[in-house]
């Protein structure tokens, strides 16, 4: 045995040399061979070639535009929560926030005071620890009457902040004492939170929590009258608990009006979201007029007869809702009542408008954008605007979307404004006035600052999407670990001042100026090539921030792996069927042909886009279907082969030898169909690339990896073919799939030529 | 019966076998896709559940695989095509043209306007090759023909959709020369300069991608002819170079891009998917990509049994033609 295994290396060493010295005779195979080379080293040493970044890579907040941001370190490592802005209860020309409040489902909280010092930037003290129940969550500062709210599993918390005058936040003496509501029930549903402080003597709180059933209403009151320098304070707060008919499915919402003095137009209502009706309730309030606080709840009575408002279909368990009432609620309390609300659930949203106590329709709002990405969208939260419209946002396709319904502008029939964002949306901020923009987080850690007036826009003549509204993208280093909020407006001038804040995943917190569109010098992506605030971009970057030259290094190794192993098992299976088929010929040779003339019959592309949607878009899938429709050609070539060696005579001699089917296949026949199907595989590998780049750039790549194909098609569904700073995005891509693709095939001529050498003395 | 006669019914009788498998393979596949037509279309939330029942029967689904299988068969082979379930408009109309009574407008056929687009791309890109290739197989070694060579391997190696977003970029956005998208042209009918303009860039793509082939294809046949006997005999018989070339050389070497020539046509239907996507040239191949994208099983149906067809049928003709002009493989 060894004696033929050393036989056999010798003479493949031999043949090796041989025809190496045949293939340096081509120029141009040699010029294919070190393309080839070339991408090998990118493929294999993507990750520690000198400049190139991680795959996941997008440029950084510096890079896009000159911001302020500012990081400060937690003291204890916890799972906190998003930051609490503190604000000051009126601003005389002071800074409004005071400080910035974080805290930890574990008990614990820091409170941060602004160092006021730094006039026109946001800048914080040392904290001061602060404990608070575990399990706390859904805290928030009410801005009017200066106090935090808070929540555990059953019970409600309303801290009071301390202010001093030139320190602004007494650290030591606030969040003592809260006042502790506790429920008979664990809590599911938040209502939204009434914070009113109407005139300087008299300000309410009120907030609603719900569960299965039971709704508890809370009223915080209070009353404050001095006469002659001599101040009385009337403070009184009561829960006030009630079941509806029928299970709660999200959160109710309240508001509030007490009329104190005349006592005749007030109004306040509470809206339930149950599962197959909404329900409105009017609360009659009882007054103590003498304290000036409110002294309990007389009454209910249900607004809203069954089955005014009816959902359908009916709500799911992660519905939430949110209604609205139009500035008119103010002006006319007794008139008529403008009211218009969005009810959403995962896979739609349902809008209403109330007139004058009526509901004057109730729509459901469908998703047919003519925007292929979106396939399916699944709602997860409405945010209240103070604008007409509510802003939706949740997935579409794997991406995140964001958009727009106005019920009382009757726009609920489709979802016309919204974007597309790329990563899983985590949260969208409240509106930030100053620059009419909203914050969107992700999970992945990326921050999208979009204008409110955003909108898609579906370009018919190139069949683009364009997106407008997007100002800019940007990933926080560390990475965030809680949703991005909107802190508001520290300076209090009108044109600046706004922060937005976060803690990040190394546990600091931190803050960045909502600059907005005031910079003038905004970059947006894609970057031309060039060095941007330290990071350089050869080939510039996408429309989102990714490195060009990053994805092409990482491309190679999608393109060379799908390539190869395509090729590879396509003229495996070839060869081997068409050797059955010529060697054994009858039935088995019949069958094989005539499926060899189906495959061959069958348009490649149109069959592949078929079996794409079919198995779904992955590496290994495309590979299959590469391969599954590539074996046929190879086949019919290698029976041919095989039949014109079966009539040899050192076959015949084989057999009179006595040599089994078995051992003339892998001996005889084998052996010297081995070259054919050597060359077979390097032209297999080029057209397998065009192949995977063609059903990339089709929208049918593996949306996990980093592909050539995939980065023109992202290219064009951008819209950004014609953009100038794309050119790198553009060109490189193509440039790099043909180079490939070319070397191999230039590789097969040149051994064609060591196969074929009837091509070669021309 | 002549031997022609009997291979004529031979091959009859093999593609209608083939088209009937490759009916019931392509049944077989839009089968197994995860999704079904009539789930897309009722995520509509505002549907009643009259209304779903009524899209399922209209669509067919609420009769078995097999029963669906055969009327499909059915329609298929009668041209039966039925509507479109997304336009609503029938499939003929899609493909051959008419008038639409919903749009009120006149449909140009699908297949008319990819067969003008692809048939003309390859008929001058046979014709264009069969010149270069000669020219350059003649000049072999030269630096014309290395140049011509090296030059169509990179065409050849070239992903089509790239070159076409190029040729966007630079004559249709920074030239202004020609229509960003290639459908505008819609309004003015075939016999419009809007439709030539329309026509111009793609048609450029696919003849530079293509004539990479026919070239190459039509070199190595002539070189392949060029070293027989007779040319040198031709040569000593002092004709012309010319002569020679076009006469004795050239004609020969025909023969292979003739085959390839009648194949490449057939396959004209279906080659378009991607040069059409990204030119938005409303062909087969767009139809074809929203259709499957959306679901639109008639016509993704019909789209791939039209391709077949032509393609069996256009296999049948080379083969045909293949004997024909050649007598060393005239059939027994």
């Amino acid at each position: 045995m060894s004696v033929r295994w050393d036989e056999m290396k010798r003479s493949m060493e031999r043949s090796f040399k041989a025809n190496w010295k045949l293939f340096k005779q081509s120029k141009l195979g040699i010029v294919g061979l070190g393309i080839i080379l070339f991408f090998l080293i990118l493929a294999i040493f993507a990750p520690i070639i000198p400049y190139t970044y991680s795959t996941g890579y997008l440029a950084p907040a510096g890079d896009l535009f000159e911001i302020d941001n500012y990081t400060k370190t937690i003291p204890t490592q916890g799972d906190w929560h998003s930051p609490v802005s503190i604000k000051l209860p009126i601003s005389h020309g002071r800074p409004p926030i005071a400080g910035i409040w974080i805290y930890s489902s574990s008990g614990k909280g820091y409170l941060y005071p602004r160092n006021t010092s730094v006039q026109l930037l946001l800048r914080l003290k040392d904290p001061v620890e602060k404990k608070i129940p575990v399990g706390m969550k859904n805290m928030v500062y009410l801005e009017e009457n200066t106090k935090v709210l808070g929540f555990t599993n059953n019970s409600l918390y309303l801290y009071s902040m301390v202010y001093k005058y030139g320190e602004y936040l007494d650290t030591q003496n606030s969040f003592k004492n809260p006042i502790t509501v506790k429920y008979n029930y664990p809590i599911e549903y938040y209502s939204n939170i009434w914070d009113e402080n109407t005139t300087s003597h008299h300000g309410t709180i009120a907030v609603a929590v719900a569960s299965n059933r039971n709704v508890s209403l809370f009223i915080w009151s209070y009353y404050k009258e001095s006469i002659g320098g001599l101040a009385s304070v009337h403070v009184h707060h009561f829960a006030y608990n009630f079941t509806v008919n029928s299970t709660i499915v999200a959160n109710p919402k309240i508001r509030m009006h007490v009329a104190w003095g005349t006592g005749s137009d007030e109004e306040t209502w509470i809206i339930i979201p149950t599962k197959d009706y909404v329900y409105r309730y009017n609360i009659t309030l009882i007054k103590d007029n003498n304290e000036g606080v409110i002294a309990g709840v007389s009454s209910l009575h249900l607004a809203w007869e069954n089955p005014i408002i009816q959902v359908h279909p009916p709500l799911g368990k992660n519905a939430d809702a949110l209604m609205y009432s139009s500035s008119k609620v103010y002006s006319q309390i007794n008139g008529s009542l403008d009211m218009y609300g969005v009810l959403c659930d995962n896979n739609y949203a349902f809008g209403l408008y109330v007139k004058n106590g009526k509901v004057a329709f109730n729509k459901t709002v469908s998703f047919n954008s003519g925007d292929t990405r979106i396939r399916t969208v699944n709602l997860m939260h409405i945010q209240t605007t103070g604008q007409p419209y509510f802003i939706i946002y949740g997935t579409a396709n794997g991406g995140g979307i964001v958009g727009k319904i106005a019920p009382a502008l009757g726009d609920t029939s489709a979802l016309s404004n919204y974007i597309v964002l790329r990563g899983s949306i985590q949260y969208v901020s409240e509106y930030a006035q100053q620059t009419s923009t909203y914050y969107v987080s992700t999970k992945e850690g990326a921050i999208y600052q979009i204008n409110d007036s955003f909108y898609t826009k579906f370009d018919n003549n190139t069949g683009a999407l364009n997106v407008y509204g997007l100002y800019k993208s940007f990933m926080v280093s560390q990475g965030i670990a809680t949703p991005m909020v909107y802190l508001g407006n520290i300076l209090g001038s009108a044109n600046n001042g706004g922060y937005i804040g976060a803690v990040t995943k190394g546990n600091t917190l931190y803050f960045q100026a909502d600059s907005g569109h005031r910079i003038p010098t905004i970059v947006i992506p894609p970057f031309g090539h060039g060095r941007y605030s330290g990071n350089f971009y050869l080939f510039g970057t996408d429309y989102e921030g990714h490195d060009v030259w990053t994805w092409l290094v990482y491309g190679s190794r999608t393109s060379l792996i799908v390539g190869l192993t395509a090729a590879f098992i396509s003229v495996l299976a070839g060869t081997f069927i068409g050797i059955i088929s010529g060697f054994y010929g009858g039935w088995i040779d019949i069958i094989i042909m005539r499926t060899v003339d189906i495959i061959l019959t069958l348009p490649g592309l149109v069959i592949m886009l078929l079996l794409a949607a079919i198995l779904g878009p992955s590496i290994w899938n495309i590979v299959l279907i590469i391969s599954v429709l590539g074996w046929a050609g190879i086949a019919r070539v290698i029976r041919a082969v095989t039949l014109s060696l079966k009539g040899r005579p050192f076959m015949d001699a084989a057999r009179v030898a006595g040599a089994s089917n078995a051992r003339m296949i892998t001996v005889h026949i084998f052996p010297n169909v081995l070259p054919l199907t050597f060359l077979y595989m390097t032209f297999g590998v080029a057209s397998a690339i065009l192949s995977e780049a063609a059903l990339a750039f089709l929208g049918l790549g593996d949306p996990n990896s980093v592909s050539w194909g995939m980065m023109l098609q992202f290219l064009r569904m951008y819209g950004q073919v014609t953009n100038p700073n794309a050119w790198g995005w553009l060109l490189m891509p193509g440039i790099f799939i043909a180079l490939l693709s070319l070397a191999f095939y230039l590789v097969g001529r040149a051994f064609d030529e060591i196969v074929n050498p009837r091509l070669r003395k021309r | 019966m002549g031997p022609l006669a009997v291979y004529t019914i031979k091959r009859t009788i093999q593609i209608i076998i083939t088209l009937l498998v490759i009916m019931t393979l392509i049944y077989a596949l839009l089968e197994a896709l995860p999704a079904k037509p009539y789930q897309l279309l009722m995520q509509s939330p505002g549907m009643t559940p009259q209304q779903k029942e009524t899209m399922i029967k209209q669509m067919g689904y609420d009769k078995t695989v097999w029963e669906r299988y055969w009327i499909y068969m059915g329609n298929m082979l009668t041209f039966n095509f039925g509507r479109s379930f997304m336009k609503g408009t029938p499939v003929t109309t899609l493909l051959f043209g008419g008038y639409n009574p919903k749009t009120h407008n006149y449909e140009y056929g699908r297949l008319w306007n990819t067969l003008i687009l692809f048939g003309l791309a390859t008929i001058l890109s046979y014709i264009v090759g069969y010149y270069l290739g000669t020219i350059i197989a003649w000049k072999r070694g030269s630096i014309v023909d290395s140049g011509t060579v090296v030059t169509s391997l990179i065409f050849y190696n070239m992903p089509s959709f790239w070159l076409g977003l190029i040729f966007i970029w630079i004559f249709s956005f920074q030239l202004g020369w020609f229509p960003l998208a290639s459908n505008e042209w819609m309004k003015y009918g075939y016999l419009s300069i809007e439709y030539i303009k329309a026509l111009a860039l793609p048609l450029i793509v696919l003849l530079l991608i293509s004539l990479a082939g026919t070239t190459l294809l039509m070199r190595t046949s002539m070189l392949d002819v060029m070293g027989e006997e007779y040319i040198v005999t031709a040569k000593a018989k002092g004709l012309s170079e010319k002569t020679v070339l076009y006469k004795h050389a050239a004609r020969n070497a025909l023969l292979p891009l003739v085959t390839s020539f009648v194949l490449a046509l057939a396959f004209t239907v279906a080659g378009g998917v991607i040069t059409e996507e990204v030119f938005t040239y409303p062909g087969m191949g767009l139809l074809y990509i929203s259709a499957l994208m959306q679901l639109d099983l008639p016509v993704v149906y019909a789209t791939l049994y039209l391709i077949t067809l032509l393609v069996l049928i256009g296999n049948f003709i080379a083969d045909l033609l293949y004997g024909v002009l050649d007598p060393r493989v005239r059939i027994q």
